[in-house]
């Protein structure tokens, strides 16, 4: 089995609406980071999670939670 | 002074880096892969057209690409130019996994020709044209990996 993670940054953005290059340009990185790492295709770092834990003013867990593969 | 870095800036970069990777891999490849096709029937003065044609094509994209990498290179830090490193996470990412690419594929450009060097171009090989076409896919497997990555991830 494989562990994956699973986001929410797509939500938290659309709750507090903002576009992806919003959100990218706040935390210093490209739209590209933003849209791969929603879509679950890119892993960031623990730098770049802590950074959008901020800036939605929420803990890490709360943006990110490790599934297996599989799970829904 | 050097140049601040931002995502766009080596977004530009890393894109022109690809392509000039795949242009002037392709300009290297170019004389292997005609040398190849010469000893089948696809051999001839056709041959000898699209390869001029195909050549010019190719050296019109990687003088394109060169000025406008070089153009790149100066937006962003210099160290981070020289040294082939990115600020932005994926783009350091989809670098490094060119890298990891470029050195499987030369790997295994070497292995084929080790075992089979001699069938693939009718006569040994020399070591000329080996060096040639290792350096021809490590820059065109890299060039392509960043351009089809760069795609992938661009919705």
């Amino acid at each position: 089995m494989t562990d994956f993670l699973r986001n929410d940054i797509a939500r938290f953005r659309s709750d507090k609406k903002v576009s992806q290059q919003e959100l990218a340009d706040a935390i210093s990185v490209s739209r590209k980071t933003i849209s791969t790492v929603e879509t679950g295709r890119f892993t960031p770092s623990v730098v770049i999670a802590l950074k959008l834990a901020n800036y939605f003013g929420v803990a890490v867990e709360d943006l990110f939670e490790l599934a297996v593969k599989g799970d829904k | 002074m050097t140049a601040q870095s931002t995502p766009i800036n080596e977004e530009i970069l890393l894109k022109q880096t690809g392509l000039l990777g795949f242009f002037t891999g392709s300009i290297i490849l170019l004389p292997v892969i005609s040398d190849i096709l010469k000893s089948t029937s696809l051999g001839g003065e056709s041959l000898i057209t699209a390869k001029v044609l195909i050549f010019l094509a190719l050296f019109v994209g990687l003088i394109v690409s060169l000025v406008k990498q070089i153009k790149a290179g100066k937006k962003v830090d210099s160290k981070n130019y020289w040294f082939s490193n990115f600020e932005d996470e994926l783009f350091n990412h989809i670098n490094e996994k060119a890298y990891k690419y470029s050195w499987t594929m030369s790997l295994t450009t070497l292995i084929v020709f080790a075992l089979y060097g001699s069938s693939i171009t009718n006569e040994t090989a020399s070591v000329n044209q080996v060096c040639q076409a290792i350096i021809g896919v490590m820059l065109f497997s890299f060039g392509l990996t960043i351009l089809i990555k760069l795609r992938g991830n661009n919705d």
